[in-house]
């Protein structure tokens, strides 16, 4: 048994040693052509730079072959493609764009062949280019073997350059029926088409998932202009209902790109503040602090006595000291607890939400300052009226 | 005279002593001892102390209950190689968890344990720390139990619950009844005497006594042979009124049960614990809302691309699940079935603000209990100095008048124990007769002074132990909770530890503490601009809070939805680390990787070649930097800083092709009302993320903006400035906007607000000459007016805008205008909308030819509330074009609110007439929408194990 072990396994080792070195050999028979597209791998497509790549000759003689290169879109019917035929010395060979020039193209779509062609440019989207090479034989009976391929994938997705003018991101309208806005620069622009969409920002969903996932309120797949007017016979907007909205441009029905999506919200012109109707009496004579009391077309005031006549002399200065005139100038107090009413509004000439002060003199000649903030009855929302 | 000024200048000195004695607390060694607590089954003795120097010590803790009649030792326990850390602390000594028990009454813990209170009565506890039988430090503790039965005891909850619910309130047997001492006129509190002792009878060990002490109605209660207290006792209606009464202070303001008086004192953060233990019967509420929505149309408006009928699911769920706070939220819309991005969602999340609220809410109680402690504290203290004061005086005249009688100093007295012979000793024969013939008087004032001298030893302890419960709470407590809420976006953790001495250890040490975000399901998180960025992720999003940064993590399957509506699907995988190295800066690490999934390599378009360049599938890896923060007073900033890159990159070196850069700033300058703000981005050709929502590769953005306001906030104006830079890689161009906005702010006058956008294309000259260019120019005009006013009993509001958009392309000029007026009349019944406007819009024929298509429209609408539960509106809208009527539509809806359930019905149906173009003909549409609104509360099901 100790004899036998190593035997077994020297032999089990050549025998793999051999299938091995077969199977290599295989290999490197099925790799005398090796297509190399490093060189565009992870780069958008043009023609400048569409040939931009290598073929191996490992076969150590020169060959025919016929390139075929194509380029397809995920999920979509367009396609571009060109055949080549070259000849391939042994060793590298770099094929560049003026061996290219030779090849001859066809396009799915003239529009596609325009973009690509006249303005170096692909639609938007994923696509695959690969590039097929065949020995070709003079003799049919001759074995050419299998085309070699290679491919490599790219995501066209750059910003077409459509800014979104107006409404502005989050924007609060007051219109129903809003006016869309956006500029686009481009060397075709005039020849493009426009997709607009409006669709409805549901709880949770930011600008991009509200315009891709919900099924658009509005859409126009036809505007030949940089501007919409929500049309009156579309689906009417709701109010304080969020809406994204963004545009898409086409050339000649090919999708090339679009705008960010962005937000705008129709509101109302919302209510002025309100203010508590109910104010209380303020006694200004025992309150040192510098607080400032909102007066709503009155002031409220307490005032303790302790002489047996007394009167309180009434001024407003407003915050440059310039005095305001006031009616009724003098007011008598008694002996004790006094509750009493300046009546402002229509009385005083005072500007709503201003600041004055309120100056009390007794006859003691003492002087008191109430800071008040004036408001217009008429221009604010009691909490008591609406009770 | 001479002895006389002596005991003056002795009592002057023990004045100073007893004012300054908060001085003297403020020596290094401070330990304050709070009356017993539980938690989870256990009991804890609670200690805080401050001290110079770490010391590792054993811990004797020997506690007595007096009561009126009797004193027994509760527990005598030693604790073993207890490590006090040098500085402030707080700890908690499980009492059952003691490495020597010399005494223990079990019923006693037990007591605690099931009523979260401690029976009545005066506790002296010793503590000692010593070293291998070397005292280093005793100290003894009073704790004054009040025999009213406290507003947190389990056992009165227990029974406020009865009276509020009203459950087992049931006929009260005749055996019960005769046991009562209480007068037989009294019948109502009579029976709400016994209806308590038969829902106290319940609890297994607890036993009842009804008593009359005054004119007030007691129920003494006992657990086996301990005493819990009092429990007041009145008629029905007002038991139930009291239990109400004090749920709901416990509940929202234990502030209210604050015990501030100085014998029955303990810290608040010991009476906090107590107030907010949770009962444990007391359940979890569920809340939740499902919203339905039907819509039935025969059609759809021109170019709506909504289904005719489809129906919506909404719903959210906020329950407790394992003790955390979950959120199950879902949408579910039947218009998925016709698309490939899918709008449904339904997710799982951690509710982080509700426990950020709970605990808000907790610290909160206990500040509002703090600042009450804090407000009777000077009063508190003044009264206690006081009658210490007048105890110390009392003694000092006492020593005094027998200093003059018997030309004997108090202090011998004292020592003597009123012992007249021992005082005679030293003395001639006339005073020493004097002393014999006095004999009673002497014993008697003997008597007095050590009484007085008790009293002040008493007092001055109560008082020492007041300060220190003081000085622990604010120091251990309610200056971190300050300190912790200081900055606006304090984490919820930071909160816990800060809180950590008055929370329960459960909470303060558990693992959801640091939790900051735990999401599983559809998801639209934003981690950052260049990584993820609120695309659907199908996955998880986990956050945890390690105090020195916060780790993120987030794993699962991105969705890119393409403008045509395809959906790539990338495995994505982020990892983040969040810091916040000094003050107001937060730095963000992450690192963001993706790679294609099956989905989209398995594309029946594709080849799908072995040998295939493999860089598509090879992952990409996006590390970006973020910072956020204040750089001086009013200055925020904002960036990050990404950078892409694949493992199959030949050149690796950063460079500025595959990085991606976005800095914000913004500034309020001090003291006038100007805000600026400033914008860049740049986003190389070659960064990288086909998972983002919307890529920018190739852009250089700059946004300038100042807005200021005039004439005190009257006029507000504001002036932007927007570029776009494209370089694709053989074009540059670029799109310039400006805005200028003037607006007033007035409540007296109409608002008015301009804005003008001019803007304009431009692209390189080289560009230029290599293909026709055509350069686009044009403006936005945008005006409004608005005015409001109030008449009674309604306001009126008014509402002009116009709009114009103008733009040039060579000689080819394009305008289109709108004008649009609305009025709202609101009073509490009723609103009513009127509104108008007119368009102008140029449209192109086939033929290339541009014609302008101007449509007048307008219509009025009214809602009316009829009743406190059904609203109705009505609606009519009209709309004429050059070629007669487009459009006509009448609108219809009713939404009802059920009373007494917590559902609300609604339903809007609208019958329009609509003719698109002058070639079609009027089509009717009908449409109608039904609604059923649900929002529910309910407290979590409680499942009884059989």
């Amino acid at each position: 048994m100790r004899i036998r072990k190593p035997i077994i396994q020297r032999v089990s080792t050549l025998l793999l040693l051999l299938i091995v070195a077969t199977s290599w050999q295989g290999r490197a028979q099925g790799t005398s052509l090796v297509v190399n597209l490093a060189q565009i791998d992870g780069i958008e497509l043009n023609p400048e730079n569409v040939f931009n790549y290598e073929i191996l000759n490992n076969t150590g003689s020169g060959k025919d072959v016929a390139i075929q290169g194509s380029i397809r879109y995920r999920n979509s019917a367009l396609k571009a493609s060109y055949s080549l035929n070259i000849r391939l010395q042994p060793g590298n060979n770099p094929i560049g764009k003026e061996r290219g020039n030779s090849a001859i193209w066809s396009f799915s779509d003239n529009g596609l062949k325009e973009l690509f062609k006249d303005y170096g440019k692909l639609p938007q989207g994923t696509y695959e280019y690969c590039v097929t090479v065949s020995l070709k034989t003079i003799n049919p009976e001759y074995d050419a073997g299998e085309p070699i391929s290679e491919c490599t994938y790219q995501t066209v997705n750059d910003i077409f350059l459509i800014n979104l003018i107006e409404p502005e991101n989050n924007a609060k309208l007051y219109e129903l029926n809003p006016m869309f806005s956006w500029v686009v620069n481009y060397p075709f622009a005039s020849q493009l088409t426009y997709r607009i969409r409006i669709a409805q920002v549901k709880e949770g969903q930011n600008n991009e998932n509200a315009i891709n996932r919900n099924n658009p309120v509005y859409q126009d797949n036809q505007v030949m202009s940089t501007s919409m007017i929500y049309p009156a016979t579309a689906k009417p907007l709701e109010k304080f209902q969020p809406y994204a909205w963004t545009v898409d441009a086409y050339y000649k029905g090919i999708l090339l790109g679009g705008a960010e999506a962005w937000r705008f919200t129709i509101i109302e012109d919302s209510l002025l503040k309100e203010y508590n109707a109910e104010q209380s009496y303020y006694d200004f004579a025992g309150h040192y602090g510098e607080s400032r009391i909102t007066a709503i077309g009155e002031i409220k005031l307490k005032y303790t006595s302790d002489m047996m006549y007394d009167s309180l002399e009434v001024k407003i200065i407003d915050e440059q000291n310039t005095p305001i005139k006031v009616p009724q100038v003098t007011i008598g107090m008694h002996n004790g607890e006094n509750y009493f009413i300046i009546p402002l509004y229509e009385k005083v000439k005072l500007g709503h939400g201003r600041n004055y002060n309120l100056q009390l003199m007794n006859k003691d000649k003492k002087v008191f300052v109430v800071p008040f903030k004036y408001l217009n009855p008429i221009l604010i929302d009691g909490q008591k009226n609406d009770k | 005279m001479r002895a006389v000024w002596r005991y003056y200048l002795l009592f002057g000195l023990t004045l100073v002593s007893v004012l300054c004695h908060g001085q003297q607390a403020d020596s290094a060694i401070r330990f304050s001892l709070d009356p017993l607590h539980t938690e989870q089954k256990y009991v804890y003795q609670p200690l805080s102390f401050s001290i110079p120097s770490e010391v590792k010590t054993s811990i004797r803790l020997k506690c007595y209950q007096h009561t009126a009649t009797d004193s027994i030792c509760v527990y005598d326990l030693v604790f073993d190689k207890v490590k006090l850390k040098k500085g402030i602390h707080h700890i908690e000594l499980n009492l059952e968890k003691n490495d020597k028990a010399y005494k223990i009454e079990y019923t006693f813990l037990e007591t605690i344990k099931r009523f979260n209170q401690l029976p009545p009565g005066v506790y002296i506890t010793t503590m000692v720390l010593y070293d291998e039988s070397r005292q280093i430090y005793a100290e003894t503790f009073t704790h004054n139990i009040d025999s009213i039965l406290p507003a947190y005891s389990g056992l009165r909850q227990s029974l406020n619950q009865s009276f509020a619910t009203g459950k087992g309130t049931g006929i009260v047997t005749k055996r019960l009844k005769s046991l009562s001492p209480i007068s037989p006129y009294d019948k109502k509190i009579q029976q709400a005497a016994n209806l308590t002792r038969k829902n106290a009878s319940r609890q297994s060990g607890v036993t009842s006594t009804i008593v009359k002490k005054g004119n007030t109605v007691y129920n003494a209660l006992y657990y086996h042979s301990w005493f819990l207290g009092y429990y007041e006792q009145h008629e029905r209606a007002e038991m139930v009124n009291q239990a109400n009464t004090e749920t709901e202070r416990l509940k929202n303001n234990p502030a209210s049960l604050l015990k501030t008086d100085l014998p029955q004192f303990t810290s608040v953060s010991s009476q906090f614990k107590k107030a907010n233990a949770k009962d444990k019967d007391q359940q979890e509420e569920i809340e939740g809302s499902i919203d339905i929505i039907g819509n039935f149309s025969n059609g759809q408006e021109p170019n709506s691309a909504q289904d005719n009928n489809y129906q919506e699911l909404r719903g959210d769920l906020h329950a407790e699940i394992l003790n955390m706070p979950v959120v199950i939220e879902g949408y579910y819309t039947t218009q998925d079935k016709n698309r490939k991005a899918k709008a449904s969602y339904i997710r799982v999340r951690y509710d982080l603000e509700k426990q950020k609220e709970k605990l808000n809410k907790e610290v909160g109680n206990y500040k509002g209990m703090y600042e009450r402690a804090g407000a009777s504290g000077q009063g508190i203290t003044n009264g206690a100095s006081a009658l210490l004061n007048q105890l110390q005086q009392q003694q000092v005249l006492s020593a005094h008048q027998f200093q003059s009688n018997y030309r004997i100093s108090g202090d011998k007295l004292m020592v003597s124990g009123g012992d007249v012979e021992e005082l005679a000793a030293g003395t001639d024969s006339a005073t020493a007769a004097k002393l014999r013939k006095d004999k009673d008087a002497i014993q008697q004032r003997y008597l007095q002074m050590q009484e007085t001298q008790a009293k002040i030893t008493k007092y001055q302890k109560l008082l020492d132990q007041y300060r220190n419960a003081q000085y622990f709470d604010s120091s251990l407590n309610y200056s971190k909770i300050q300190e912790a809420t200081g900055s606006k976006d304090y984490s919820y953790k930071s909160l816990v530890k800060a809180a950590g001495n008055i929370l329960p250890e459960s909470k303060a040490k558990s693992f959801l503490s640091g939790l900051t975000k735990l999401n599983i399901g559809i998801l639209n998180d934003y981690e950052s601009n260049y990584t993820i960025s609120g695309q659907t992720l199908k996955g998880l999003n986990f956050g945890y809070d390690l105090n020195l940064f916060t780790v993120g993590l987030t794993a699962g399957k991105t969705e890119y939805v393409s403008r045509n509506g395809d959906i790539d699907r990338y495995n994505t995988y982020l990892l983040k680390l969040d810091f916040k190295p000094v003050g107001k800066q937060k730095i963000g690490l992450i690192y963001y990787g993706y790679t294609p999934t099956k989905q989209i390599l398995d594309d029946s378009s594709f080849t799908k070649t072995d040998l295939s360049v493999p860089s598509f599938r090879q992952p990409v890896h996006i590390v970006s930097l973020t910072h956020s923060g204040t750089i001086t007073k009013g200055l925020q900033m904002e960036s990050e800083g990404a950078y892409s890159y694949k493992n199959t990159r030949a050149n690796s070196d950063i460079d500025l092709h595959h990085t991606a850069i976005k800095s914000g700033l913004q500034y309020e300058l001090p003291k006038i009302p100007v805000h600026l703000k400033a914008e860049w981005e740049q986003v190389g050709k070659q960064f990288e993320n086909n998972a983002l929502p919307y890529t920018r590769a190739g852009i250089e953005r700059y946004m300038l903006a100042t807005d200021f306001s005039l004439f005190k906030s009257f006029l507000k104006a504001g002036v932007q400035f927007n570029r776009v830079q494209q370089s694709t890689f053989y074009s540059t161009g670029y799109n310039t906007k400006w805005g200028f906005d003037l607006q007033t702010k007035s409540k007296q006058y109409p608002n008015l607000l301009v804005s003008y956008k001019p803007f304009s294309t431009f692209r390189r000259a080289e560009d230029t000459f290599a293909i026709a260019q055509r350069p686009v120019f044009g403006s936005v005009w945008i005006a409004r007016a608005t005015y409001q006013f109030k008449r009674k009993p309604a306001n009126h509001r008014f509402m002009l805008s116009y709009n114009r958009n103008k733009s040039t392309v060579d000689t080819l000029s394009y305008q289109s205008h709108t004008l649009q007026a609305s009025y709202i009349y609101t009073s509490t019944k009723l609103t009513f909308t009127a509104n108008s406007g007119w368009s102008s819009q140029p449209y192109y024929m086939p033929d290339g030819t541009m014609l302008t298509n101007s449509v007048v429209f307008g219509g009025v609408s009214g809602s009316k509330r009829i009743t406190k539960q059904l609203m109705v509106n009505l609606g009519q809208e009209l709309a004429y074009a050059g070629f007669g009527l487009q459009r006509r539509a009448t609108t219809l809806g009713l939404n009802y609110r059920f009373e007494k359930l917590p559902f609300t019905v609604y339903t809007q149906c609208r019958y329009a007439g609509i003719r698109a173009n002058e070639t079609t003909v009027i089509k009717n549409i009908w449409f109608g929408q039904l609604g059923v609104q649900c929002r529910f509360k309910t407290q979590t099901p409680k499942f009884k194990r059989k």
